[in-house]
């Protein structure tokens, strides 16, 4: 089913609800995916996966198409990672390192994690960087989202995206290099 | 130093079995409570809390607006000095508590018409002035 399917369902009160679970299904793995990678833990991930879907819901009516659905999904879902990040660090009075370490030691130690110690490690190097860095080098590296696409999702230029993620290369590798 | 390019990307984030397959469901389930609860607030406000608000609301402005001083002398300006007389020997008012009560300067000597300098002395009952004048004298 296209997006334009996908948003006549939406639209129409008769099929609104079966519309809504049909976008529910297509996106579920995405937001999920780009939610798990910034939030690490599952529960909480699986919190803001919710409230993703349900500003989808709430907002489905103001979405002017002049943006792919997808894209409005995905900036919807990087602003709940981050709203949830700064108010994990405003709620316990945590300083940034403090909640890059507690996210850490979830990735030594959670049973959800999966992987070899590279791998691990890679994933301790990537929390090492401020958020909206950290955001910008999931979609390059693992999602594999191009500048302009990253464009309209942060509403941040092409060109400091490409400054930002080639910082966020070379600090990963520093950290990789060490024992 | 290691080359992100020499490390093959990998997803580490384990999902539980199932989740997918349970989570549209437990999204749709939240935002049919979201609705049902906007549905029952909104009926909430229109059966008692908008009306109870226009009350208030009148109840605030007809007190503010209805008592004003001059409601309260209009009010006793009504009530006649027959009545007023009554009431004021019947109350336990003394006389002193009336003498001073009365603002003088508001007061027209030439109302007060008790005051006759030309009454003689013997025509005044002395009694009505009390005992300690009667000895003045």
């Amino acid at each position: 089913m296209t997006d334009a399917e996908l948003l006549l369902k939406l639209r129409n009160p008769d099929t609104h609800h079966y519309g809504f679970n049909l976008l529910v299904r297509a996106y579920q793995h995405r937001v999920y995916g780009m939610v798990r990678k910034m939030i690490i833990d599952h529960d909480d991930s699986h919190d803001v996966t919710q409230e993703v879907f349900i500003k989808i819901h709430k907002s489905i009516g103001s979405f002017r198409e002049d943006s792919q659905l997808f894209t409005w999904i995905y900036r919807i879902a990087t602003n709940e990672c981050l709203t949830f990040l700064s108010k994990k660090k405003r709620r316990f009075f945590l300083p940034i390192e403090d909640v890059s370490k507690e996210l850490a030691s979830i990735i030594d130690n959670g049973e959800a994690i999966t992987g070899d110690e590279i791998q691990k490690k890679l994933q301790k190097a990537i929390l090492t960087l401020p958020d909206k860095q950290r955001l910008v080098f999931n979609m390059k590296y693992f999602e594999d989202l191009t500048y302009d696409e990253m464009e309209a999702i942060t509403g941040t230029s092409v060109g400091a995206l490409k400054a930002s993620y080639h910082h966020a290369v070379k600090k990963i590798e520093e950290y990789l290099g060490r024992d | 130093m290691r080359k992100l390019e020499d490390i093959p990307k990998a997803d580490i984030f384990k999902v539980p079995d199932g989740y997918f397959d349970s989570l549209p469901g437990i999204i749709q389930s939240r935002v049919a409570k979201k609705e049902k609860d906007w549905a029952f607030t909104f009926q909430y406000l229109v059966k008692y809390a908008i009306p109870l608000l226009a009350i208030s609301i009148g109840a605030i402005w007809y007190f503010y607006n209805g008592s004003t001083p001059s409601d309260t002398q209009a009010l006793l300006a009504s009530i006649s000095a027959t009545d007023l007389t009554e009431y004021i020997q019947e109350s336990d008012l003394s006389t002193e508590d009336l003498l001073e009560s009365i603002d003088y300067s508001q007061i027209n000597s030439d109302s007060l018409e008790f005051y006759d300098s030309n009454i003689p002395l013997s025509e005044i009952d002395l009694k009505e002035f009390g005992t300690d004048l009667e000895t003045e004298l």
